[in-house]
């Protein structure tokens, strides 16, 4: 089955003033939520696979959560109703968590926040080293004991920025423990005292503990569920990912884009895995065309899955007009799609 | 009446690790509280008010609301049970609080809501009262005392830029680029070092009485007998961004998070329908050892303030930390003695 997503993302919402940008959602902006209208705003799209996110990227949930703030209202019967509809329209079902930025705690645990990283990401992208990642996994478990879902996407599956790739370690309170038993030495004082290699090293070693805790975590919980992870790559062959065991083990490779990127996770998949591709997204300075739905036939013909996602002005989900292009070309593409 | 009321901070959470401090509490850090036992520790105390947070500075809410992130679990619950108990009781006055000049969550999702250097002051951010915050606080207010029209609501953090909002030197930001052409008469310049010091007092006084009034006037047209409390807090007596100011002369309750010689000062500056408060267990930061001090007790019982004290526990357990007991046993036997 080739994969066919196109979702509105619930994690931000468009603002025109002073000039077009997408800004992180409120918690209140959605909880009027019209459960059918979303459904019916992927299928009308010819989306195959029903996504909603669990927990945005804010930090507040969709659902009944013990763990996490909810949305307020009746916010946290979102997922629960949309769940139940999407399981009777027998699509596959997806759900969305972050795993490098949580807005509410990075702003409430400042000592967890990677130091530097609010340079590349104003909201700050939290350490995997510290206790967040044994809350992530804790909200995980919570979430997919209650909703098995089909796939289950970690998004921003990043250390330091959203270019992990080029993010240079810092030294930090958490990083001290895991630097001695990675490298072999003491964590020094400053950066510039760890090497390039070092650094390499330590990230990739760091995101694979990272990503089996999770894994188990995920596979314990409810086995059935596949596995997605994004980062996003920016370019081919990465030498923070090659060969990492994230892209051995995930059951989804994603390509937050529609270029070269592609290609070097077709090259990198294993039989168990698809690959999927980004064809409408990536909104951001200097990321026109990267997700770009006229290359979908070329995807196609090479066997990836197909992702989208749109932004509106909550409290509406209706995207903005900024996508209808993409959108038609996308609309027409999943119908030619088996 | 002289007003007794030591709380257990629900803002703040305790850790011993590495050292002692404390950070903003987690949404899930009080979801189970047992509520009879909050109120009996208040009660035993010697408290004639009860106090619980409606919102916490983090930026969630323990009662069910349309507006902002709620506690997890059963978390919302937790204020429509307090404030039942507590009016069934009906021998003590019920406050409650929300935060005005930072909420963690809109902070870090709203990022350009932040006066600008003010991270430098409070690593979470302190948020523009120009911004489209003091419209969605007072949305939050209404909402809250709508549903429970409490008999003091106190208004933490309301300041400007820094928690020290008197030094705060004005930051040009897109937010203040209306405002201060109107209060200030001309263009607002692209340094704050083109901002005179006279300037940036008027401004800040004015911004600051502009939410004020906002403020004030929601909490009177819905709850009109709902009493107000503001904590600045004030570091000094006499802050120029202070005197005379609108927020100082309508108050309910002129606020001292300290028992130093601010509260002489409110004590000078009170008019007839205010009380003055003295805080006499708190301040718990650097370099503030004894500003909160309950062996002063009675020098401002004479002078007829008020009495608060917060202290903070470790989650799930709100009971305070031991090192508060000295301090708690002190207020206790002052509570007693005290008409």
């Amino acid at each position: 089955m080739t994969r066919k997503i196109c979702t509105p993302d619930l994690n931000w919402t468009v603002v025109n003033e002073p000039t077009w940008h997408g800004i992180p959602s409120d918690p209140k902006d959605y909880i009027d939520l019209d459960i059918d209208e979303f459904i019916n705003a992927q299928t009308d799209m010819g989306a195959n696979c029903l996504s909603m996110i669990a927990v945005s990227f804010t930090g507040y949930a969709f659902y009944p959560s013990k763990l996490v703030p909810l949305a307020p209202g009746n916010g946290s019967t979102i997922y629960p109703r949309f769940y139940e509809k999407a399981r009777e329209k027998g699509l596959e079902v997806w759900a969305y968590m972050m795993f490098g930025c949580d807005v509410f705690m990075t702003n409430a645990r400042q000592d967890w926040n990677i130091p530097t990283s609010r340079q590349y990401l104003e909201e700050g992208l939290l350490g995997p080293e510290t206790p967040w990642t044994d809350q992530f996994c804790e909200r995980l478990a919570e979430f997919l004991s209650m909703y098995p879902v089909d796939v289950m996407i970690i998004d921003w599956f990043v250390y330091g920025s959203l270019q992990p790739n080029n993010f240079h370690v810092q030294p930090a309170w958490f990083v001290e423990k895991p630097f001695l038993e990675i490298i072999g030495r003491p964590m020094p004082k400053t950066a510039e005292e760890i090497t390039p290699e070092e650094s390499l090293k330590y990230k990739r070693e760091i995101m694979a503990r990272a990503f089996n805790k999770i894994y188990d975590t995920a596979k314990k919980t409810s086995p059935k569920t596949k596995l997605c992870f994004n980062v996003p790559y920016w370019e081919a062959n990465e030498a923070m990912w090659e060969d990492h065991v994230m892209m051995e083990k995930s059951d989804i490779l994603m390509a937050e884009s529609s270029d070269h990127v592609v290609s070097w996770l077709l090259e990198k998949k294993k039989p168990h895995q698809t690959v999927m591709t980004t064809i409408i997204g990536r909104p951001g300075d200097g990321d026109e065309g990267v997700c770009d739905p006229n290359t979908w036939r070329k995807w196609y013909e090479k066997g990836c899955d197909f992702s989208a996602y749109t932004w509106g002005s909550a409290p509406s989900i209706v995207p903005d007009e900024k996508f209808i292009n993409d959108m038609e070309i996308t609309r027409q593409a999943y119908k030619e799609i088996i | 009446m002289t007003r007794k009321l030591v709380v257990t901070d629900l803002n703040w959470s305790l850790f011993h690790e590495p050292t002692w401090h404390g950070l903003p509490s987690d949404p899930k850090d009080w979801v189970d509280i047992d509520v009879d036992e909050y109120i009996r520790f208040q009660k035993e105390v010697g408290n004639n008010c009860l106090f619980l947070q409606g919102t916490m500075f983090t930026g969630y809410a323990i009662y069910p609301s349309k507006l902002t992130p709620l506690a997890p679990g059963k978390g919302s619950t937790i204020f429509p049970r307090f404030y039942e108990k507590a009016r069934a009781d009906g021998s003590m006055e019920i406050w409650s609080y929300m935060c005005v000049g930072c909420d963690v969550f809109v902070a870090g999702s709203r990022q350009d809501w932040i006066i600008p250097t003010s991270r430098q002051y409070l690593e979470e951010g302190l948020i523009g009262p120009e911004t489209p915050w003091t419209e969605q606080l007072c949305e939050r207010i209404y909402e809250f005392l709508s549903l429970y029209p409490v008999d003091v609501m106190m208004f933490d953090w309301f300041t400007y830029g820094s928690l020290c909002p008197d030094k705060f030197h004005v930051q040009p930001a897109w937010f203040v680029e209306k405002p201060f052409k109107e209060i200030i008469g001309r263009k607002m310049p692209k340094t704050a070092e083109k901002i005179t010091p006279e300037e940036s007092l008027i401004y800040k006084r004015e911004v600051l009485a502009r939410q004020f009034n906002a403020i004030y006037n929601t909490v009177k047209q819905v709850s009109p007998k709902t009493k107000l409390c503001f904590n600045v807090p004030y570091w000094e007596a006499k802050e120029a961004l202070w005197e005379d100011h609108v927020m100082m002369e309508k108050t309910d309750i002129l606020f001292a998070e300290s028992s130093d010689d601010v509260v002489n000062w409110l004590l000078e500056k009170r008019k007839p329908h205010q009380d003055v408060m003295t805080t006499v267990i708190g301040r718990p930061g650097v370099g503030d050892e004894g500003v909160c001090d309950p062996n002063t007790w009675r020098k401002w019982y004479d002078k007829g303030c008020s009495f608060y004290g917060y202290v903070w526990g470790m989650p799930p357990n709100f009971l305070p930390d031991t090192r508060f007991e000295n301090d708690l046993k002190i207020m206790k036997q002052a509570f007693r003695e005290m008409k």
